[in-house]
């Protein structure tokens, strides 16, 4: 089924519940890692996973279609992601660079991670971004989506993303020519 | 629109020894058992107990959630603050006289009771006259 024929489902109550139950089985996945990938643990993340359905089931008959639903709901991860990190921050009274190192015992730590060194390194050094930076970098490096598109999600001008990217890639690229 | 070759060859630009670790389909993360399949079914019961609550009308639950709960707390906490403030300043009030206030307050008050009425001879007259007069004056509506 296409977004459309799942959002014009959705509408109709007698099928709304299975309209609901398609979409998230469509894009469950792709938002899990998005949130993953920022929160890293995965109760946080299921936690989080659960406020974010909750809040497409309440707001998702107001969607307008004006955006891909694909790029809304990225936008209702990618909030709940952000604002789940600034709170963080500010519950432990933590200044940034506590939280960086903080995240890097937890990945050090992590018995969930895989023995492939390059992969490990590959998201230590992504760890070390900044929160929206990283969000940035995630979107584009492993979901490969369009500056159009990520101007939406993130609510920045794709100017901005742009460099913000490159600044990112770059940081990662000099993390591993540093470790080698 | 960009695609995904467009998107590659920027960050061959940018990042060239980045661009060449190949992506991995397997994340460093491990995720439960069976967490995908059982995920929707888990939302969907948690969304439809949601949407059972009554939307109209009281909801007596209400009263009993630890936000009301706190609410009330409060208002207890500050009503008895408050009657504690009060007792205390009526408290003090009284504590505040000094005996001396307290035989003046007496003085006046037996003063009150005793002192005659402040009237002369002529007023009393000229109130007798009135009243004689009025009494006169009602006569002429008689009959």
């Amino acid at each position: 089924m296409t977004d459309q024929e799942l959002l014009a489902s959705f509408k109709d109550e007698s099928s709304r519940n299975y309209a609901f139950n398609m979409i998230m089985r469509k894009y469950q996945q792709k938002l899990y890692w998005l949130v993953r990938r920022m929160v890293l643990d995965h109760d946080d993340t299921n936690d989080l996973m659960q406020n974010i359905w909750v809040k497409i089931w309440q707001n998702l008959l107001s969607f307008k279609g004006e955006s891909q639903l694909y790029t809304w709901l990225y936008r209702i991860a990618s909030n709940e992601a952000i604002t789940f990190l600034e709170k963080k921050k500010k519950r432990y009274f933590a200044r940034y660079e506590d939280v960086e190192n903080e995240v890097f015992s937890r990945a050090d730590d992590n018995n969930d991670m895989d023995g492939d060194a390059i992969q490990e390194k590959l998201e230590r050094a992504i760890l070390a971004l900044p929160d929206k930076q990283r969000l940035v970098f995630n979107l584009r490096y492993y979901d490969e989506m369009p500056y159009e598109e990520m101007s939406k999600v993130v609510g920045t001008s794709v100017g901005a993303l742009k460099a913000s990217y490159h600044h990112a890639a770059k940081k990662v690229e000099s993390f591993f020519t540093k470790e080698n | 629109m960009e695609d995904t070759n467009d998107i590659r060859k920027e960050l061959d630009d940018i990042a060239p020894f980045l661009s060449s670790i190949p992506k991995k389909e397997i994340l460093p993360f491990e995720v439960p058992v069976n967490y995908f399949e059982e995920f929707p079914n888990i939302m969907m019961e948690k969304i439809q107990q949601q949407t059972k609550v009554p939307k109209f009308g009281f909801d007596w639950r209400r009263i009993f959630a630890p936000k009301m709960a706190l609410a009330f707390g409060a208002v207890a906490i500050l009503l008895v603050a408050g009657l504690m403030v009060f007792n205390n300043y009526n408290q003090a009030q009284l504590t505040a006289l000094t005996d001396d206030d307290v035989t003046n307050i007496e003085e006046a008050l037996a003063e009150d009771v005793t002192a005659p009425a402040v009237t002369t001879n002529d007023d009393n007259t000229e109130l007798e006259d009135y009243i004689f007069d009025a009494s006169d004056a009602a006569k002429i509506y008689e009959d």
